[in-house]
């Protein structure tokens, strides 16, 4: 009972961070949707055992770590992607500078 | 014609090889990739321009920048090369011979057709891996893709630009050039491998770096 209880704060704090985000509607809407997903799964555990009977998977519990694994790859591409975003502008910076001052020998 | 020199902690050869390219062109550029070491005052020394990038971002982003510097000084032709002397800049000659008599856009260096002296097995596999890629990617069976010594028309390096900032830039440039549709001639040149020259390249770990560089650089407009 007690791990519900620290799971769905866990959750409110998703779900609060997604309204945060709503400017960023498909990623706040995915969270949003996974979050409460989550929600019910914890004060329902049976619901995901239909699920995963329902998916082809056995049990409920490894349902939920195999759609964990996904959203976690998604989320490693999504920082990567944005990463690789900073690193053009910084490289951008960098490269600006660089042809500012060409140095030679006098 | 600009000759781009792409260095990164390369004190020990860049002069050498700057006063060798003089010997082919008066106009050299040497791109620091950041370097803490004293690779910009020899390049300085040895008569190169020199911009200097204030850290390190790799290869691929340091010869965009003497690139677009060549461009900047009027370049009509522009030569690139690495700074660890594995190129020969007598090479350049038959290049630009090459150049001019196939009405070409880009000439690449072909260390296979010519000569290598020196070469690893393990360096072997690892170009073996580049060609592969290529092809997988571009469709192009270009011999040496991952060659450095290169020569571009100023058109075609106005018209490429490499956003790669590591490695995956020479797989980059020939999808680039695949798709614009420029003029690619492979000659002939000799590289020779010295234990420096190995010891800086690549690692084979390096080609699945390339290949989530090249995946990711799709994704990214």
């Amino acid at each position: 009972m007690i791990i519900q209880f620290i799971l769905t704060a866990g959750v409110c704090i998703c779900l609060l961070y997604a309204f945060n985000q709503i400017k960023r509607w498909p990623l706040s809407f995915a969270i949003a949707l996974v979050a409460t997903l989550g929600l019910i799964f914890i004060w329902q555990p049976e619901w995901s055992n239909w699920l995963a009977v329902w998916v082809g998977v056995s049990r409920g519990a490894d349902l939920m770590f195999y759609i964990w694994i996904v959203i976690s790859m998604f989320v490693i591409l999504n920082l990567h992607i944005r990463n690789r975003v900073v690193d053009r502008k910084l490289t951008a910076i960098v490269r600006e500078l660089a042809l500012i001052k060409p140095q030679r020998l006098n | 014609m600009w000759i781009v020199i792409t260095a990164y902690q390369e004190s020990q050869t860049v002069g050498q090889v700057v006063r060798n390219c003089l010997s082919q062109s008066p106009y050299v550029v040497v791109v620091d990739d950041g370097s803490e070491d004293d690779t910009s005052q020899r390049a300085l020394e040895a008569g190169a321009r020199v911009v200097r990038h204030i850290f390190n971002l790799g290869q691929g982003a340091a010869l965009q920048t003497g690139i677009t510097f060549a461009l900047s000084e009027g370049a009509d032709l522009i030569v690139t090369m690495d700074a660890d002397g594995q190129h020969d800049p007598s090479d350049i000659v038959d290049m630009v011979a090459e150049f001019e008599a196939a009405g070409a856009d880009v000439v690449l260096g072909d260390r296979f057709s010519g000569r290598t002296i020196g070469i690893t097995w393990r360096r072997r596999i690892i170009l073996k891996c580049a060609w592969f890629l290529i092809r997988m990617t571009s469709g192009r069976a270009i011999s040496d893709s991952q060659i450095g010594l290169r020569l571009l028309s100023a058109d075609a390096a106005r018209k490429l630009e490499i956003t790669q900032n590591r490695m995956a830039y020479a797989s980059e440039l020939i999808n680039q050039i695949t798709r614009l549709n420029l003029k690619i001639i492979e000659t002939p040149v000799s590289v020779t491998y010295t234990r420096y020259s190995i010891r800086k390249g690549q690692s084979g770990f390096n080609s699945i770096n390339i290949l989530i560089d090249l995946i990711v650089g799709r994704l990214v407009k």
